[in-house]
């Protein structure tokens, strides 16, 4: 009663601004809560999604890099006692209890256990896991093959909110890092702002994104670095997308993919069956597909991979390359030249596609005797393993049965990467026009590539040197008085 | 010794020997984490193997960084001590740094710092230190628990409560992109990796403007030893992430009400109950995941600090403003149109005090502000210059948004952001009324809001910048509602200002009544 006195009494804008007021805060807080809170269950608490199979086989592909951690010594010890119960539980639906039951009986043969329940104690686990990493290290690093969860279908789910949670828990749940992945999700144009929007038309480049290094191929320099690669479908309105589902049949796209070290094609089932979109069947056609549970996975057989020992090398000219650099640059930073970046793109295609086997490379050298004997003396290079990449350091280890060997680490050439093999500085030079090679001697050798530019050692140096400097000074100059006590009259203009 | 402190100088003595115990205890820390750094990459992988120039690169920035947070804790804890405890005995309560030497979990050695620093606190305190404490923050602290309570049971999405369901993803467009980067690096750092590298994200730029680093996830992720395995850890740790930032948020646009803007306690409170309650944070979370988060909630307490700062002429002030400015990197580095936005209009509210605070000389406003920025542009090096060379040197060609982008309009800006302007107009009107328009503090806010009402107007706002490379087009206010979220925040700074002094006016017309009513029976 007293308010509406008061309100009452209150001038017209002041009244104004109580009701819209009201009004805002009202829907500010209708607005916030059911919007903030983004919860998918079906994906998380569904067992069959990424829940367990994922999991495992990604902490055990990932086990020896995490040996020493303790939390993801339990994480495995309780996910594995969850996985077991969840299977005899009569609150998961039959059919799925099937599938997962078939999957969970090939890790029991896989890992010649009887069940995960009787082996708790830690050595049991650990022996349990250096199974799961022998089969990884076979599997994945080897065959690189990617786990994707076969027990989720997903071509029930058309929803591109839906279909961005499956792609993040296939993201979440990539088993193994060193594997590449080209996802083709065509018809869904929504997709266009998930990682792996870069690839190429042959002849026209409609949008581009941010670029490393220099863009000397739009896909070479993009590809491999995405987990995924999102396809379009060909009538696609999207202009993110230039890189087309009909493309996968295109030879010069898969010479690309190849050298670019894609390991694994995703496709949705509907783009073979319903839509037979011509990429997609042409995929089909080449290569058996491991998974085929809604989305289907094929394996590249083709694909460089991560690292390697080049096979035949052919040499090119760095200034040619620079002037080629030059075009691309210019069409890159000015929008200008298209029909000149054309003409250099598809040049570099046609060389690319003079590289005969696999593993064979162009490498950037001005003086190529100085890079490579010419003179071999075995048949095959040799033999490279990843030891371990983590973060901005890649570890290797090479056998070469030559007089000298190119190795190429797969990622983007860039500048601040080093190499070192056997603990000397060794030149990067570019492979495939946008990778990193570097020459290792005969016999066994290791390799070592850190990225570590100077300007963020600086960075770093200047942003925590000048923090404990700023503080300090703060600190001396504080007067000792209540900084926040109340001034009157000094705020007024 | 003599050299560097006269022996007779106690105080110069005990810092020294600070910083000389904290020096060997964090190189000894550095050496212990750049070893395991190596064995995490590989068990083969051994130190004579392994280039010694990169080694000490990494025992050095470890040991920097430990360093940098016993800075911190002492100035901290000697400004609560009010002097009583030196450096050198803050110092030594980092020695169970050490333990890690002897397979301690970084959980407990923690535990135990913050123990024995508490242990310390509290044995300089006497009665009147108390008082004093309680005087202080008493009402400050009790609101701070108002606004964790509120939140805690109202904002569901990130409480603390609902954890257990933590698979926290935005539905948005550009969701994986911005959480991938993070998740990357909650993986990383249980292979001490604290790296800001991404393979995977944004085409292969190895510092990318965009990514969403967060070492303080990553801190937290090294601190409690989670899972790295565990794809529900990640998101939990994300979440407080986000729950803290939504905290800290709050309180600090409480602070900023209350000291700066001298408004009563409960309106504060008020306001800072209501600071994340905006439609267009909530769609900022919805489209793009927590990518202005910290822009958003570090703010706040950047406008205070500067605020403050040209009220008392206090260079400590414009210090502490640009660390909190910078402070978003710390916490989760935004997206750059949050970082750009967000010093936009805290360059324009610095700029509104610069020109309309008459009490100082010029020299001394444009020390004040220069100080700040020159904080905040050496704390954020180890984001912004990396960045920078690669732009310079060509390494990265990038524009952010697509060339045939709608305009951000009124109509995108949607019916409440027309509402908001219509709103704003109103509480500038009254508070031109109520004579308060003339407030330095508000006058730089309602500058800081016209150009953001400009920036919105205009179909597309072009301008140059050395932040990003934008090729075509320049940078356009990309989503209406990235810039409606600062936009939002300002129009509720007038709108609590002017209901604090509509309820003075209504409580003064009350009275009136009140006393007529009595003076009638009477």
């Amino acid at each position: 009663m007293k308010y509406a006195i008061a309100f009452n009494s209150l001038p017209w804008r002041g009244r104004l601004l109580y009701c819209v007021s009201t009004i805002l805060i009202i829907v500010s807080i209708i607005g916030f809560l059911p919007k903030e809170r983004i919860v998918n269950n079906e994906l998380l608490y569904n067992p069959t999604a990424c829940n367990y199979y994922i999991s495992l086989q990604s902490l055990l592909a990932n086990y020896p890099l995490l040996a020493q951690d303790k939390a993801n010594f339990r994480f495995i010890r309780n996910r594995l006692i969850k996985f077991e119960n969840d299977l005899t539980s009569t609150t998961v639906s039959p059919n799925i209890t099937a599938e997962y039951k078939a999957q969970y009986d090939k890790l029991l043969s896989a890992f010649h256990i009887n069940s995960f329940s009787s082996i708790l104690d830690e050595p049991s686990i650990i022996a349990i896991a250096t199974a799961g990493t022998h089969l990884i290290d076979s599997f994945y690093l080897d065959n690189r093959i990617f786990c994707v969860n076969p027990l989720y279908d997903w071509s029930h789910y058309t929803h591109r909110r839906i279909l961005r949670h499956n792609l993040s828990g296939l993201y979440m749940g990539i088993s193994n890092k060193y594997s590449l992945i080209l996802s083709a999700v065509a018809d869904d144009w929504l997709m266009g702002p998930t990682p792996g929007l870069f690839t190429v038309n042959q002849t026209t480049v409609l949008d581009t994104r941010y670029m490393s290094g220099l863009p000397l191929l739009t896909a070479l320099y993009v590809l491999p670095k995405y987990d995924f690669v999102n396809i379009s479908h060909p009538g696609s309105a999207a202009p993110w997308n230039f890189f087309r589902a009909d493309s996968f049949g295109d030879s010069v796209t898969r010479k690309i993919l190849n050298i670019s070290g894609i390991d694994i094609f995703t496709a949705y089932k509907n783009d073979l069956g319903l839509k037979k979109i011509p990429g997609v069947l042409a995929l089909h056609s080449t290569i058996n597909p491991i998974f085929d549970y809604g989305l289907i996975t094929f394996q590249n057989t083709q694909s460089y991979g991560l690292a390697y020992l080049a096979e035949h090398i052919h040499y090119e000219n760095p200034e040619l390359i620079k002037q080629d650099e030059a075009i691309i640059k210019d069409y890159f930073k000015k929008n200008s030249n298209p029909d000149k970046f054309i003409s250099v793109q598809n040049s570099l295609y046609q060389n690319l596609m003079q590289l005969q086997n696999k593993h064979d490379i162009i490498l950037e050298s001005a003086e190529p005797k100085k890079v490579l004997s010419n003179t071999p003396f075995s048949s095959i290079a040799g033999t490279s393993k990843i030891k371990g990449i983590v973060g901005d350091r890649a570890f290797f280890t090479t056998t070469c049965l030559r007089h000298n060997c190119i190795f190429v680490f797969n990622t983007a050439y860039a500048e601040g990467w080093h190499a070192f093999v056997n603990n000397k500085s060794s030149t990067i030079s570019r492979a495939n026009y946008a990778f990193m090679a570097t020459t290792v001697p005969q016999g066994k050798a290791t390799v070592w590539f850190i990225y570590e530019p100077l300007s963020r050692i600086i960075g770093d140096f200047i942003s925590i040197t000048a923090l404990i400097i700023f503080i300090l000074l703060s600190n001396t100059r504080r007067k000792h008085h209540d900084l926040f006590e109340k001034t009157n009259g000094i705020n007024k203009i | 010794m003599k050299i560097l402190c006269d022996t007779k100088n106690r105080t110069c003595l005990f810092n020294l020997y600070a910083f000389l115990s904290i020096f060997l205890i964090a190189s000894a820390y550095g050496y212990w984490f750049a070893s395991n750094q190596l064995q995490a990459i590989s068990s083969d992988a051994i130190l004579s193997m392994y280039p010694k120039k990169y080694f000490i690169i990494s025992v050095f920035r470890c040991s920097l960084s430990i360093i940098a947070l016993f800075v911190i804790s002492a100035v901290a804890l000697t400004s609560i001590s009010r002097g009583k405890l030196n450096y050198f005995v803050v110092a030594l309560t980092y020695t169970p740094l050490v333990l890690v030497y002897f397979n301690y979990s970084m959980y407990w050695i923690v535990c135990g710092i913050i123990f024995l620093q508490f242990i310390l606190l509290i044995s300089t305190f006497r009665s009147n230190d108390y008082r004093w404490l309680f005087s202080t923050c008493l009402v400050d602290l009790t609101i701070l628990c108002v606004i964790f309570l509120l939140h805690l049971f109202i904002t569901t999405g990130f409480s603390p409560l609902y954890w257990n369901v933590s698979w926290h993803t935005s539905a948005g467009a550009e969701e994986i992109p911005m959480v991938a980067s993070i998740f990357k690096g909650f993986v990383h750092t249980k292979q001490f990796a604290f790296s800001t590298m991404d393979y995977s994200e944004w085409a292969g730029v190895l510092n990318p403007p965009i990514t969403l680093n967060s070492p303080f996830l990553e801190m937290l992720t090294f601190i409690f030893d989670l899972p790295s395995i565990s794809i529900e850890a990640f998101h939990i740790v994300l979440l407080a992430v986000d729950f803290t930032l939504i905290i800290i948020g709050s309180f600090g646009f409480y602070l900023f009400l209350k000291y700066a803007f001298k408004l009563r306690s409960v309106f504060a409170c008020i306001g800072g109950c209501l600071f994340f309650f905006s439609p267009f944070m909530a769609t900022m979370m919805t489209e793009d995941g927590g990518i202005f988060l910290s822009s958003y909630a570090i703010f706040p307490y950047a406008l205070l600090l500067i605020s403050l700062a040209f009220e008392k002429n206090n260079y400590s002030l414009a210090i502490w403003a640009g660390v909190a400015i910078a402070a978003q990197f710390f916490f989760a580095s935004p997206h750059p149109e949050g970082v750009i936005y967000s010093l936009l209009f805290y360059g324009v509210f610095t700029a509104g005090l610069f020109l309309l605070a008459k009490h100082l000389t010029w020299r001394s406003k444009i020390m004040l502000s220069i100080t700040s920025v020159f904080v905040f542009f050496m704390l954020a090096a180890f984001v912004v210059l990396p960045i920078l060379v690669d732009q310079f040197n060509g390494n990265m060609h990038a524009y952010a948004h697509m060339k045939d982008m709608q305009p951000i309009s009124f109509r995108s800006f949607g019916a409440y952001g027309i509402l908001l302007v219509i709103y704003s107009l109103i509480s500038v009107a009254l508070l031109k009324k109520q004579h308060r328009i003339t407030d330095v503090h508000i006058s730089s806010m309602i500058l800081a809001l016209f150009l953001l009402l400009l920036m919105v107007l205009t179909t597309q706002v072009r301008f140059n910048n050395i932040l990003i490379n934008f090729l075509h087009i320049g940078l356009n206010v990309g989503h209406a509602w990235r810039i409606g979220i600062f936009f939002c925040m300002m129009v509720f700074v007038m709108a609590i200002i002017s209901m604090d002094t509509l309820t003075q006016e209504c409580l003064a017309v009350i009275s009136r009544k009140f006393s007529r009513t009595a003076k009638d029976i009477t």
